[in-house]
């Protein structure tokens, strides 16, 4: 469902991603690794169609079609879904009306019947119970005062009800304790299946314990360097990243 | 002649032909030609009255109505001596400008650092580019400025000073200005004028001082009319810390404009704790991108004391940040002002300015005008602004009482903590040691009605 | 540019929607502005002579002063012979209904949307309706003459309870407070007065929709509303002009006076016609607004959305005299094109145990200029005072400006004042992520502007609400930047 090749990427004409090579199929769930700095959340963000994000060769591959081609609201109701590693606040906008309006908006773009006020609530209440979460969120504002915890669990609960082809998770471990990441993990988990695609981007290798991935990439200055199954992020873990550097890398480990 | 300005008085306008007559020939040198353009410009445009929006808090008629005598130089009494002597101890008396009435004295003074000169303009050779550069610079400020009290200082300034600071030089002891003030049975008029260029990459750090003679006729006042011009070059550093105990018959119009080169940082604080009536007019004009602004006040009055703080601070250029932040306690009947500008304009993009004004009444009295202003015509910028007024917090009075302290000791302490956050902002030890010292001394002169 | 700044731009393009002209038949006095004008409005008036004096002394006063200057505002020179003072609809005969009505004024009310017919005034809202010069209709009136509650034009207030007029009129708001009020107490042709009894909760919302219509005229309203003791009243205010090419002047004044307890909340949404995107035409918006809390425990609320005219000056304000009484003060002003707004308040604490809240919420987009001015002002006996203000700018593309003015002055030492003021654009990250969830940028942004005016919303009644949701959305649309 997604073929990225050599894919160069630019911020303020410093190149971050230089060649990158990288192919999910439905079903799949990839991790990509790499010490701070490498270029993860840059690849999450290309594939989200960030501003500022100047792709400089290369090309995205989506479900047939030309990804680089599509604003970021056309990329997410065709299906890609980016969890944010820094979930952004946004006053005055209460959550169940957000809710609703991305909801609603991708369900159109589905040719799906928009849902109504009493369905909405149904569906909400169903996901929040399976995430922990108290019901009360809904009424405050988008991500405003939510602790590290909350954000990230919103994330995944906007995650849940969107239910994207392709989801992009950008550390969603960074910041949870133990309760949290079982939770959020149970809950990419059961959202598993054969149509979808994930790709898990994290620094350390605990998440993947809860998320077993199928391949495992390390990516380090900007560049896949190793690819492998769910044993190579055991091996990271382990040895840490300095033995997988390639050769005249400055990147720090 | 606006509607927003008085005429100047005649016992003003006299000043400058008095001046003039005392120079012995050296009327025909080339800066007598700013003195007679500042007097000029001055005459037209007159003095502000309190219909001016920036003069709207602070009425300036006791200053105007006093008559002033010029200082003659190189008189100073053996307790003037005695008083410049001990305030050179602060930073161990190694580099130090003395002014005494406003005018450099050059016996009392010493500078030996290395890639710093200290030039009388005067003593310049009439053909020299220096000489050229400076005066340039003056007759740029008095032409455009709005600021009439810059006008005013040139047309009275008997020898403006230039220190110039070479490429690359940087001083971590801080250069004294000390300002010295006596007379015996006249008010006087002070016009000291100063030219600072810091050159690219270079750094030093100033302590100006103003104190003036405890043993006088109280009918006579020192009426002191600063004007400093910074000129803060490439990756060049200033820092201006300022402490202020005038006389409380004495005035003080504190004229500052500093301007900031590419990557340059600028820093000024100022502590009034004395004086009748002071004025600060602080403005900052950023040149080129990447600079960084940092401007403190503090003051603590009592008695009928009038302390305003004005400052504009010029965004023009991108990537630019300032920071600006005073705080006061007002006792007594006395009066705070603040106004402060922060101009962000059309290319100043990605700006990021913070400006704070706090202030503490602890009198019935007391009064404080706060306006500070946001005016803002570039959109990708974060800016912000606060002010509060207020009394002494009861809970944390009540806090430090149940630990034993009482009314007085908490109170102090209270007011101490507050003004803090704005000195400590200094990085030097001992002059931060200073300004700490000299306000608690105030504070405790400052009763609350 | 990026992407979301040319669909914000595109955004705020958007036309005046309310800019259409009625067939109404006239009844017009000739231009210009001198003592015969005067008489001749107080006579066509029926006033008695009383009223006629105030307003020759008022005129007087006015000769005597000059336009103030001090505004962030470029204003193109008024010529104030060149206005009409007076123009009314000709049909001026009693009507006992809506059915005897000009057909084409219904029509324009239905247009506007304003509740006239019989369903929606089921909704519960009582209209006064006031086109060009004087107030056309006013409806629920015999529900609420049985609570006491007076809510009628001021030229039938001047006739029916010309007592109440009298004491109260100029109260608030002298004749020589400043150069439009004086135009105004002058020139005033029509307006709305309401008078709340003892005790009295008014059980609807009263309402009062403004519009200019015939060309060259301008609108002097006047306000004046009286809670007694003990009483309630929601006050909403609606404005519409229709598109001219040139400036059209309305200088409104409006006055409350609220008693021991009473409680006045008004607010306003002004649409006036902003002129075009070019800068050409538009309505010049110089109001006087202000409320005295006279009562201990009063308190009077202001909550406006501004949108249109070509220049709003405008500060509706609060004097806190009664002790413990309250003043708030809720605004949303949006600019764009070449729209130039200075609008804000002033609170003048008197009272001990005063208290106030400032929230404002500016909105600059295109080539505009949106500036908060406000005044806190603690007196010398106002024991125990506190303000707090907030004042927060968005500003959308980079032609235009937004500015913060707060003026505070504190005499007394008990005070506690806080103003904190931002200015900031919408985040691109705000942006990004909403349309990362599926928004469109369009949405996104209405949604993030939403937000951001929130708290100003929730003041509002709810039809209101939605109405001045709308309405933001209409002006900006085209722009977002």
């Amino acid at each position: 469902m997604l073929k990225i090749k050599d894919l160069r990427v630019s911020v303020e004409d410093t190149e971050i991603l230089k060649g990158v090579n990288l192919e999910i199929k439905p079903g799949e769930v990839h991790a990509i690794m790499g010490p701070n700095g490498s270029g993860k959340s840059t690849l999450g963000f290309v594939l989200a169609g960030k501003d500022d994000y100047e792709v400089t060769s290369g090309s995205i591959e989506y479900m047939g079609q030309d990804l680089l081609e599509l604003d970021p609201d056309e990329r997410a109701r065709e299906g890609i879904f980016l969890g944010f590693q820094y979930p952004v606040e946004i006053p005055g906008v209460s959550n169940s009306n957000f809710l609703k309006m991305i909801i609603n908006s991708i369900r159109k773009a589905r040719g799906q019947e928009e849902l109504d006020a009493l369905q909405m609530l149904k569906l909400l209440k169903e996901k929040i119970a399976a995430l922990s979460m108290d019901v009360s969120m809904l009424k405050r504002s988008l991500n405003d005062g939510f602790s590290g915890g909350e954000k990230k669990r919103n994330e995944i609960l906007q995650m849940a009800v969107l239910e994207p082809k392709l989801a992009v998770l950008d550390e969603t471990d960074s910041g949870l304790d133990i309760d949290a990441l079982k939770v959020v993990s149970d809950g990419v988990n059961s959202m598993r299946s054969s149509d979808r695609g994930f790709l898990v981007i994290t620094h350390y290798q605990r998440l993947l314990n809860y998320i077993v991935p199928d391949y495992v990439h390390v990516l380090i200055d900007g560049k896949i360097v190793k690819s492998g199954d769910k044993s190579l992020a055991l091996e990271l873990e382990e040895r840490g990243y300095d033995w997988i550097k390639p050769e005249g890398s400055t990147v720090p480990a | 002649m606006s509607k927003y300005h008085i005429e100047i008085p005649s016992h003003f306008s006299e000043l400058f032909g008095r001046l003039e007559n005392s120079l012995n020939g050296q009327s025909d040198k080339p800066y007598h030609r700013l003195r007679k353009k500042g007097s000029e410009l001055l005459m037209k445009q007159g003095f502000p009255s309190t219909r001016n929006e920036d003069y709207k808090y602070t009425a300036l008629n006791r200053v105007f109505n006093e008559k002033y005598e010029i200082p003659e130089s190189g008189k100073i009494s053996a307790q003037g001596k005695t008083a410049i002597e001990s305030i050179k101890k602060i930073t161990q008396g190694e580099s130090s400008l003395c002014f005494v009435n406003g005018i450099y004295q050059a016996e009392f003074s010493s500078l030996n650092l290395e890639g710093v000169q200290l030039i009388q303009l005067s003593q310049l050779e009439e053909n020299s580019s220096k000489l050229r550069d400076v005066l340039e610079k003056i007759d740029e400020t008095i032409s455009h400025t709005d600021n009439p009290f810059i006008r005013l200082n040139t047309s009275l300034c008997r020898d403006p000073l230039l220190l110039f600071v070479e490429r690359g030089v940087k001083i971590d002891t801080p250069i004294q200005l000390i300002h010295y003030y006596e007379t015996e049975n006249s008010s006087l008029i002070a016009s000291p004028q100063l030219i600072i260029m810091a050159e690219e990459s270079s750094e030093i750090s100033l302590l100006e001082t103003h104190l003036s003679s405890s043993s006088r006729n109280n009918t006579c006042k020192v009426f002191s009319n600063v004007f400093q011009r910074m000129l803060v070059g490439k990756n060049a550093r200033i820092k201006h810390h300022k402490i202020q105990e005038l006389n409380k018959e004495d005035f003080l119009i504190h004229n500052l404009i500093a301007s900031q080169e590419k990557d340059s940082h600028f820093y000024a604080i100022t502590a009034d704790l004395g004086s009748r009536i002071t004025r600060n007019n602080l403005e900052v004009h950023l040149k080129d991108s990447n600079t960084w602004t940092e401007m403190f006040g503090l003051f603590a009055s009592n008695g009928q004391q009038h302390i305003d703080n004005q400052t504009f601070l010029d965004h023009a250029k991108p990537h630019c940040e300032s920071r600006e932040w005073y705080k006061g306690v007002l006792g007594g009947r006395s009066r705070g002002v603040f106004n402060g500008k922060v101009l962000v304009r059309q290319d100043a993009q990605k700006t990021n300015a913070f400006q704070q004004n706090n202030t503490l009444l602890i009198s019935d009295n007391a009064r404080m005008d706060s306006k500070p202003q946001l005016e803002i015509y570039a959109d990708d910028v974060k800016c912000s602004h606060g002010a509060t007024i207020g009394y002494m917090d009861s809970e944390v009075m009540f806090y430090l009482k149940s630990r034993g302290l009482d009314e007085q000791q908490a109170g102090e302490l209270i007011k101490i903590a507050f003004l803090a956050e704005v000195f400590e902002s200094v990085e030097n030890e001992s002059i931060r040691n200073l300004i700490a010292e000299k306000v608690i001394v105030k504070l405790r002169t400052i009763y609350e009605s | 540019m990026s992407d979301s700044m040319q669909t914000l731009e595109q955004h705020t393009k958007s036309e005046y929607k309310y800019g259409w002209t009625s067939d109404i038949e006239m009844d017009m006095i000739p231009k210009g502005l001198n003592e015969e004008v005067v008489k001749m409005i107080s006579a066509k008036k029926n006033e008695p002579e009383w009223l006629l004096n105030w307003r020759l002394e008022a005129f007087e006063i006015w000769k005597q002063m000059k336009e103030p200057d001090w505004a962030k505002l470029n204003i193109n020179p008024i010529d104030y012979q060149d206005i009409i003072y007076y123009a009314a609809p000709k049909k001026q005969k009693k009507l006992n209904s809506l059915d005897e009505a000009d057909p084409e004024l219904i029509k324009t009310f239905e247009r506007l949307g304003i509740p006239l017919q019989e369903q929606k005034v089921m909704a519960g809202v009582a209209v006064d309706a006031v086109i060009d010069s004087v107030s056309v209709t006013t409806t629920f009136k015999k529900k609420l003459g049985e609570l006491g509650i007076i809510f009628c034009s001021f030229s039938e207030a001047v006739q029916e309870h010309p007592e109440l007029v009298r004491e109260y009129i100029g109260s608030v708001v002298p004749r020589n407070d400043n150069y439009f009020a004086a135009l105004n107490s002058a020139v005033f042709s029509d307006g709305s007065f309401c008078y709340i009894p003892k005790g009295v909760r008014c059980p609807m919302e009263l309402s009062t929709y403004f519009r200019i219509n015939a060309a060259n005229t301008g609108q002097f309203e006047r306000t004046l509303i009286v809670a007694e003791d003990d009483s309630y009243v929601s006050y909403l205010e609606g404005c519409t002009a229709p598109m001219r090419d040139e400036n059209q002047l309305h200088a409104a004044v409006v006055e409350i006076y609220a008693k021991d307890r009473a409680f006045v909340k008004y607010s306003t949404v002004q649409n006036w016609y902003p002129g075009d995107k070019d800068g050409k035409g538009g309505v010049y918006n110089f109001v006087t607004k202000r409320g005295l809390c006279a009562g201990y425990q009063s308190r009077i609320s202001w909550t406006q959305v501004e949108t249109g005219s070509a220049i709003t000056w405008k500060y509706p304000s609060c004097v806190l005299k009664g002790d413990h009484s309250k003043g708030e003060f809720y605004s949303i002003a949006v600019t764009n094109n070449h729209q130039q707004a200075d609008t804000g308040t002033k609170m003048i604490h008197l009272g001990k145990n005063t208290k106030s809240t400032i929230i404002s919420k500016g909105i600059s987009a295109g080539f505009s200029h949106n500036t908060y001015r406000g005044l806190v002002k603690i007196g010398k006996k106002a024991t125990n005072a506190h303000n707090f203000s907030e004042c927060d700018s968005l500003l959308m593309g980079d032609r235009c400006g937004a500015h913060t003015f707060p003026y505070i002055e504190i005499e007394n030492q008990t005070a506690k004042v806080e103003h904190e003021a931002t200015t900031s654009k919408i985040g691109a990250d705000q942006l990004f992520y909403c349309t990362q969830r599926g928004l469109s940028d369009e949405d996104a942004i209405n949604l993030i502007v939403n937000g951001y005016c929130k708290e100003v919303f929730n003041e509002l009644p709810m039809e209101f609400a939605v109405e001045a949701q709308k309405l933001l959305e209409i002006s900006l649309e085209g722009s977002v930047g």
